[in-house]
């Protein structure tokens, strides 16, 4: 069982003398050590995943003038605009016609509708 | 009167034969004592919601270890060694790397929880607990900072100061490395080393690592809001990046390659722990996924709380060690905050103020509830603050690093 320990220790790992500060050293070491290798480890491995990510995206992109949105975009752009005509609804002199959707970068960052969803992916913990 | 006589013989007898009188006999008064303790542990667990999950079962394996004449747990099994210090060859057997229980005479002569004691004498039910946390666990976070694991790293400094106190305090190497895993705050792996390094000392342990971790919201804001500036608590952070299924199919894999070529004695936590979130991420073993988070996990939470209940006899658990072990495990769980939080200090001047240290502390186990604590405290600050997803990281890290901490200890003092 320490055949581990003493490739890193002295001899005289057991002798009772050191124990303190060589298992205190060697653990905090040894522990800082395999964890900066998984941070290394999952560094390069999300840095290659990213990079795989983006590239085959570029050159699927058509490049038509307009926004790309997938599905869940339209679904969203759908519920805006149905948002917005809901709330001239009563003046009809008036006919909203949606021509681009922009987030809100007021204050700090994070709209209501975020803070919210925020909030609600939150309430489990 | 003779009639008379042998019907007070008769019902002396009884009463002396019965559970009572064993109180009032030798250090009887002590079971007495220990069911006091474990009606108040089923009082916090029921009427005040600390950890019920746990403080339950392990509180009623408390109350039937301690009726005399229950004969449910039988403490003389599990000693290695009798009073006179001569092997217990009746239930024990010596081989080359150590003495091993005898599973045929403890299930010939045990009670029904010794039995079921095997599963933590054997090292079993820890890896399965792990297997369900595992299935229950998104790694995103982590995955999507890495960094956040210097900061699971960090938290576990608690562990090594609570080891130098123990020895400091005249406890065994082995002794001193089963108390300072408290500080991880991870009860399956405190009770994991501790059944390896010190069994004798495993109900002590387990009920102090429980309790701690139940008084996690108590125990760590005062140290968070001490060791950092207004200024730094109100750092707001990035969200994390999201991360796609493939990274976290291929994550669990990664961790315990690397993990295990690095660390063997680590396997059966990490590698339950890991199997467990494969399990979950993969997408097409719901039905294992959802039996190890659910049954698998309720089963042998049961197991385990009882049978670790079951450890806390009256004169094994009512001595000087414990005060000792108690006292010990809030210093580790105090410096293990404390680690993070440094750290955390540190990554936030190096990142240029990007990183909220109040998420450091988090790098103690004790998930989700160390996050969650991170994220409180960051709120009372600033209320549109979100710190609990950039918490998350450090908090899974801390498991890993608790499992790794404890594979670090079994195999140096094992």
């Amino acid at each position: 069982m320490q055949d581990f320990g003493l490739l890193l220790l002295n001899k005289d790992f057991t002798a009772g003398g050191n124990i303190m500060l060589n298992v205190t050293v060697c653990g905090l070491v040894i522990v800082f050590m395999v964890l900066i290798v998984l941070v290394a480890v999952i560094g390069i491995f999300g840095a290659v995943m990213s990079k795989s990510k983006k590239s085959p995206k570029k050159e699927n992109t058509p490049d038509n003038g307009r926004d790309n949105y997938d599905n869940e975009d339209e679904q969203t752009i759908a519920v805006i605009t149905a948002a917005v005509y809901s709330y001239y609804d009563n003046n009809k002199s008036i006919k909203p016609v949606i021509r681009s959707i922009k987030p809100s970068n007021k204050n700090s960052g994070r709209g209501v509708w975020q803070q919210a969803g925020m909030r609600q992916n939150m309430q489990p913990f | 009167m003779e009639f008379f006589n042998s019907i007070f013989n008769t019902i002396g007898g009884i009463f002396a034969a019965s559970g009572f009188a064993s109180f009032f006999v030798g250090e009887g008064w002590k079971n007495l004592i220990m069911i006091g303790v474990a009606c108040f542990f089923m009082f916090l667990a029921i009427k005040k919601g600390f950890e019920p999950l746990l403080l339950l079962p392990i509180a009623f394996g408390m109350l039937l270890a301690n009726l005399p004449g229950a004969n449910m747990y039988h403490p003389e099994i599990w000693q290695t060694f009798l009073p006179d210090g001569t092997l217990n060859s009746q239930f024990w057997s010596e081989a080359a790397n150590g003495y091993h229980v005898i599973v045929g005479q403890v299930l010939s002569h045990g009670g029904l929880l010794d039995i079921l004691y095997l599963g933590v004498k054997l090292g079993i039910y820890p890896p399965l607990i792990f297997l369900g946390i595992g299935a229950m666990t998104d790694f995103s976070p982590l995955i999507s900072r890495p960094s956040s694991f210097l900061l699971g790293a960090a938290a576990q400094l608690g562990i090594f100061i609570a080891f130098i106190g123990a020895l400091l305090l005249g406890m065994s190497p082995a002794q001193a490395g089963s108390i300072g895993i408290i500080g991880g705050a991870d009860g399956p792996t405190a009770i994991f080393v501790t059944s390896k390094l010190s069994p004798e000392l495993l109900g002590p342990i387990a009920v102090a690592a429980y309790s701690y971790m139940a008084l996690v919201p108590v125990i760590q804001p005062p140290i968070m809001r001490a060791l950092t500036t207004k200024k730094e608590r109100l750092i707001r952070m990035e969200t994390p990046r999201p991360v796609s299924k493939t990274e976290k199919i291929i994550f669990p894999v990664l961790i315990t390659v690397v993990v295990v070529l690095i660390l063997p004695d680590a396997a059966p936590l990490v590698g339950m722990l890991m199997f467990g979130n494969l399990l979950k991420e993969s997408g097409k073993t719901e039905r294992l996924a959802k039996a190890a988070q659910n049954e698998l996990m309720n089963i042998v939470t049961i197991f385990l709380g009882t049978t670790v209940g079951a450890t806390t006899t009256g004169t094994a658990f009512l001595n000087i060690n414990t005060l000792k072990i108690v006292g010990m495990g809030l210093i580790a769980f105090c410096f293990g905050t404390a680690g993070g939080i440094l750290l955390g200090k540190l990554m936030c001047v190096l990142t240029k103020g990007k990183i909220n240290p109040l998420i450091g502390s988090a790098g103690v186990s004790a998930v989700p509830m160390a996050a969650r604590v991170s994220q409180k405290v960051g709120q009372e600050e600033d209320p549109g603050n979100f710190l609990l997803m950039n918490a998350m990281g450090p908090n899974v890290a801390g498991v890993i690093g608790s499992a790794v901490a404890a594979g670090v200890l079994i195999n140096m003092l094992g």
